[in-house]
């Protein structure tokens, strides 16, 4: 069972990928980044990992696409275009989160919510506590080393994006 | 001060300097913008003093074996601190970065030298992907820093689309080494390879993924190709930390990489491991990059072309010491980034004080160089010097580091990866000398004169090249210095 | 005991950064500095030369072993045999003669002689090391200089004839570069020491195995035989003997070219005695080669200076034919040969310089009639002209005979054509003189000064020591044949007779 819905949202995300590549449209490329990220995400639930799940879906599907669209929005689309899109492709988007609803659903009322790994993980696995004892235990360092590279490419991002001086 | 905490106070104090700096743009008004490179300097400078009261402990793991200090990586953050220091030097005081916002410049150039400490320090696979992300991230922004330069963006975003693939590629190879073993500490995977089998296609193709990263950081062949348009569009002051600074951090976390995952210490001292042909890997891989350098230089016009591809040459010189696998590798990778820190930060000097004066950075802006008036005379003696150590000839310190290396190859016994990488050297002669010959052969094309430079620069390239004769005849005290690199 | 050897090795660099330090435009001062830096040396040569203990087969002067790179066990050791000796004093004379004959060079004199005197400390330094690693780094310090003299200073076509020698020389000393790491990381106590790396017993590892030793020994040969020059790694030498100024050529031909020659019986025949044994055959049938091929060659030629290159690529056929015998005369004939060559060559070329000085070309065919222009040039041009193609009574004779009689006992065949090189070269030699000296007066020319004095005293040296040679030359022989003795013992003898 697990199996399946591994291979389903493992070729759901490299799909979507693809299409983030192929699609000319910069609309169409960061909705299925969406797409692609939430694939992830549940890649993520199915490893019983549900914070890094929700996490993921808030901070990646939803944050940072979020800035994504805003840019691209920003970059005067024309209105034709935007329409289009809806047509074209928002469509199969909701088919495939409807797809996923369903099976939530369906696996719900069937009684199939036992956990899917049959690895004996103790309670803690995947709680807000574990991670966190992690991320400020074990992987303190990384962490610490990725504020500042987020400081370092923020400050760099500004540099590039100032106006030269003259 | 607590024991464990002089291990990590270069790192510190780097790291200081560096939010310092930051915290300095906001307060600190247009006019005393000249203050950030002497603090750049300071920090680096102190760095490299803390480091020296480190060398001496033994090696030692902290923060959950994420991190390893040992011999190896003080001698690479003594590098890193050269390199870093003669990069702010050279910058300060370059007519091509005078546009450029002199705080960011040297903010981000102190970050970028402690993204090289760290990675030198990496045991743990998340240490080295960040901290060579920290570096790669670094190297894209300072590569695009000449605003309104359609090069310098131009070779900004070819860096960023080729270095983004190479740490997608290598992350997932890290994935598959993290599932065919379980680990993600270096020596906790050479533990369980050396006692357990594993799919030998699986680890070969996780091995390869990976180099992919480091081979992008060193510009080994096949992910040499953004480097000849990175140097081209970077401007020059940081081309030449770009080929210095980056490379020598990529060959620590190679020399990490392959002889503390991959190998394993026997009675007769480390061998590689022996599932994988890692000598015929990586010598392949070298002479491929030694020989597409090389032949690739022979062409070029434009001299920071000419020095990237000589850059990818000499990164092949260093992988096939790599293959041999054994003590005397280290050893020579690391004298050799030492003295090629030397002779190729003296060349791209030479070219910034006669670009910066003729304006233009083709090989031709040599021409007659040795005849335009005195300080112009001594210049050419001193890229004369560099040159020649470049190619590897003796009293140069570039033959020195040649010998080291391939005495390494020798000793391992791959004799013929040995005469084809000497063959590459004497191919590489020809477009070294060929700077050579244009400088003293030949007439320049006008009467202008060059003027002495600032006294900084001036100093330092002199310096630079007296260094480098001087360690091509008396080695012993680096000989002695590096001879002690233990890893692990 | 007076360090003789790093005096005559260093003193010339001391004298190229005075050099260095003169102010600009103070060219005569510049000359003179140089002379009186290589007159010293001269002295010193002297001085060894009666200093020399001929009984001796083992080194003296020795100097050192000092450590140098202590880590490496590099040391700093100089010290001479009878081979050594010959070509130190060969080099003394050779370069007080360039210092002379590069008196009328006009074109940044100051950096010509600060290079030319940095040849010198190279040239010293190679014949006098006995570190492996020390004479690997004097081998190389030489091709800096030697490039930018053929560079700057040459003829026409000066870039591609000073590539292609820098090229050349450095493809062969990077093969020489790893045997060298070999022999440090593989022999007991890893040592450079040629005279310990010499005791086969030391040698370990790989080296016992005979594919590999004789892979070595290739790799050395090719190294030594670009220099020498042996066909068919010879075709830098008429180019850079043709471009190079007049004492560049004759320290090239003077000097440079005995390098290769010592080089294999140095390193080569000590080292590797059984794969010297192995090749000899090879040796001598390229020794063959170049005495017939280089003097058919040097018939063709209608440039004088290209014909005495590769008069030189002939005579240095000699020295093999002579080595590969492994015998004493054999080994004698070579070193006398090399001594030989040296001074008769050095003088060709300083008399191509003085025609070439007024003439400004070197068409062979572009002169005649000079006897009755200048007699006393062909009065000297004539004396040379009969050294070099063999006269009975002047040396090149004597060691001519004796590479015959070493090679003829092992490889009759390839003795006996070599010795028709003995007859070409008499042909061109006499060819190339009848063209030149005799004939109707080619009215162009008939205003030439005869040779003046600078000129005679740059030849005379050479005169007197290839007469003395030839009449009495138990004089060169004394010096060297109690070395080459004990070298042909060390070597064995040869087991199979082969061509």
């Amino acid at each position: 069972m697990q199996l399946a819905f591994f291979y389903f949202f493992s070729g759901l995300s490299i799909l979507s990928a693809l299409f983030v590549i192929f699609f000319r449209n910069t609309l169409s490329a960061a909705i299925a980044l969406v797409v692609t990220l939430f694939g992830v995400a549940c890649l993520f639930g199915l490893l019983e990992a549900h914070f890094l799940a929700a996490m993921q879906v808030l901070v990646y599907a939803g944050a940072v696409m979020v800035l994504f669209l805003f840019v691209i929005m920003l970059m005067n689309l024309g209105r034709e275009e935007l329409l289009k899109i809806k047509l074209a492709f928002l469509g199969i988007i909701g088919v495939i989160t409807g797809v996923c609803l369903a099976i939530l659903l369906v696996t719900r009322f069937m009684g199939l919510s036992a956990p899917l790994l049959s690895l004996d993980l103790g309670v803690e696995y995947g709680t807000v506590k574990s991670v966190g004892k992690l991320l400020f235990g074990e992987y303190l360092i990384p962490f610490e080393l990725t504020s500042i590279l987020l400081l370092v490419a923020i400050i760099g991002a500004i540099t590039l994006a100032r106006k030269p001086q003259s | 001060m607590k024991q464990d905490l002089i291990y990590f106070l270069p790192e510190l104090i780097v790291s200081i300097t560096v939010l310092f700096l930051f915290l300095l743009d906001c307060f600190i008004g247009k006019r005393s913008r000249r203050i950030f490179p002497v603090i750049a300097f300071i920090g680096i400078a102190a760095m490299m003093l803390a480091n020296k009261s480190s060398s001496p402990l033994p090696s030692a793991r902290f923060f959950s074996d994420m991190m390893v200090f040992d011999h190896v990586s003080v001698l690479f953050k003594y590098i890193f601190g050269l390199a870093g220091l003669i990069a702010i030097v050279i910058a300060n005081g370059s007519h091509e970065l005078e546009k450029v916002d002199k705080a960011n410049y040297f903010t981000l150039l102190t970050a970028l030298v402690l993204g090289m400490m760290l990675l030198a320090n990496a045991h743990h696979f998340l240490m080295i992907y960040l901290s060579l992300e920290m570096v790669s991230l670094l190297s894209y922004i300072l590569t695009g820093s000449l605003q309104g330069s359609r090069r310098s963006s131009e070779a900004s975003l070819k860096y960023v689309i080729y270095g983004g693939v190479a740490s997608g590629i290598m992350a997932y190879g890290i994935s598959i080494l993290y599932g065919l073993t379980g680990s993600m500490t270096l020596t906790g995977v050479a533990e369980f390879l050396r006692m357990n089998a594993v799919s030998k296609t699986a680890l070969y193709t996780s091995v390869l993924m990976i180099m992919a990263g480091f081979g992008f950081k060193v510009a080994s062949v096949p992910f040499h190709m953004w480097c000849p348009d990175v140097y081209e569009g970077a401007p020059t002051p940081f081309t030449a930390f770009l080929s210095v600074g980056p490379k020598a951090a990529g060959f620590a976390v190679l020399l990490r990489f392959f002889f503390g995952a991959l190998s394993q210490t026997t009675t007769s001292g480390i061998e590689p491991i022996k599932i994988i042909g890692l000598p015929a890997l990586l010598g392949g891989l070298s002479i491929a990059t030694m020989t597409l350098g090389n032949l690739a230089a022979l062409q070029q016009k434009s001299m920071k072309r000419l020095l990237a591809y000589s850059s990818i040459a000499h990164a092949g010189y260093m992988l096939l010491a790599l293959v041999a696998l054994n003590a005397e590798a280290v050893t020579g990778v690391i004298f050799y980034l030492s003295v090629y820190l030397l002779m190729n930060l003296g060349a791209f000097l030479v070219l910034i004080i006669v670009g910066d004066q003729l304006g233009s950075e083709d090989i031709s802006v040599f021409q007659g160089l040795s005849k335009r008036g005195p300080f112009a005379a001594l210049l050419s003696i001193v890229m004369t010097v560099f040159m020649f150590s470049l190619t590897g000839i003796p009293p140069m310190a570039g033959f020195i580091g040649k010998f080291y290396l391939f005495g390494s190859v020798i000793k391992s016994g791959h004799y013929t990866l040995a005469v084809i990488g000497m063959l590459n050297s004497v191919v590489s002669l020809y477009y070294y000398i060929r700077v050579v010959k244009i400088m003293y052969f030949d007439e320049p094309v006008d009467g202008r004169n060059l003027t002495t430079p600032m006294v900084s620069h001036a100093s330092t390239v002199f310096a630079l090249a007296l260094l480098t004769i001087y360690l091509g005849l008396f080695w012993n005290g680096l000989a002695n210095i590096v001879g002690q690199a233990k890893l692990f | 005991m007076f360090p003789y050897l790093s005096f005559m090795t260093f003193f010339p660099l001391a004298g190229a950064l005075l050099i260095a330090l003169t102010p600009k435009g103070k060219d005569n001062l510049v000359r003179w500095i140089a002379l009186l830096t290589t007159l010293p040396l001269l002295v010193a040569a002297v001085k060894i030369f009666c200093l020399f203990d001929r009984s001796l087969s083992t080194m003296q002067f020795v100097e050192g072993p000092y450590p140098w790179i202590s880590t490496f066990n590099i040391e700093y050791f100089m010290g001479i045999d009878g081979l050594s000796v010959s070509m130190i004093l060969l080099t003394a004379l050779v370069s007080t003669v360039a210092v002379l004959a590069s008196w009328g060079i006009q074109k940044s004199v100051k950096s010509y002689f600060a290079l030319l005197l940095l040849l010198f400390s190279g040239m010293f330094g190679v014949f006098s090391a006995l570190d492996f690693f020390l004479f690997y780094v004097f081998w190389e310090v030489m091709l800096l200089p030697m490039y930018f003299l053929i560079g700057i200073w040459g003829g026409p076509r000066r870039e591609y004839a000073a590539i292609k020698f820098f090229l050349y020389t450095l493809l062969g000393s990077v093969l020489m570069l790893l045997v060298m790491l070999s022999f440090y990381f593989y022999s007991e106590g890893h040592t450079f020491n040629l005279l310990l790396l010499a005791d086969q017993a030391k040698q370990l590892g790989p080296f016992t195995s005979t594919a590999f030793r004789h892979a070595c020994w290739l790799g050395l040969f090719i190294c030594f035989a670009i220099k020498v020059p042996v066909f068919p790694f010879h075709t830098w030498l008429p180019d850079a003997h043709v471009e190079a100024p007049t004492a560049i050529s004759v320290i090239l031909a003077a000097v440079l070219l005995k390098m290769g020659v010592y080089g294999i019986m140095r390193i080569c025949f000590p080292l590797f005695p059984d794969a010297s044994i192995y090749f000899s055959g090879m040796i001598a049938a390229l020794g063959m080669i170049n005495i017939v091929y280089g003097a058919l060659c040097a018939m063709a030629q209608k440039d004088f200076k290209k014909l005495i290159a590769y008069s030189s690529v002939s005579h240095m056929g000699f020295c093999l034919l002579g080595m590969s015998s492994m015998t004493a005369e054999g080994f004698n004939g070579t070193v006398l040969q090399m001594f030989n060559h040296g001074t008769i060559t050095a003088m060709l070329f300083l008399l191509v310089g003085v025609v070439y000085d007024r003439a400004h070309h070197r068409e062979i065919n572009g002169f005649g009639g000079m006897a009755t222009i200048m007699p006393r040039y062909s009065a000297i041009t004539t004396f040379a002209f009969f050294a070099a193609l063999g006269l009975p009574g002047l040396s090149g004779f004597v060691s001519e005979v004796l590479c015959f009689m070493g090679g003829f006992k092992n490889y009759p065949i390839y003795t006996i054509i070599s010795v028709s090189g003995v007859v070409l070269t008499a042909a061109y030699m006499l060819w190339a003189f009848q063209r030149v000296f005799l004939g109707a007066v080619n009215e162009k020319y008939k205003d030439f000064d005869d040779i003046n004095m600078r000129e005679v005293v740059t030849l005379v040296p050479f005169m007197i020591i290839v007469l003395i040679a030839g009449v009495y030359p138990k004089i060169a022989l004394d010096l060297f044949n109690s070395t080459m003795t004990a070298l042909s013992h060390a070597m064995g003898t040869l087991p199979v007779a082969g061509l």
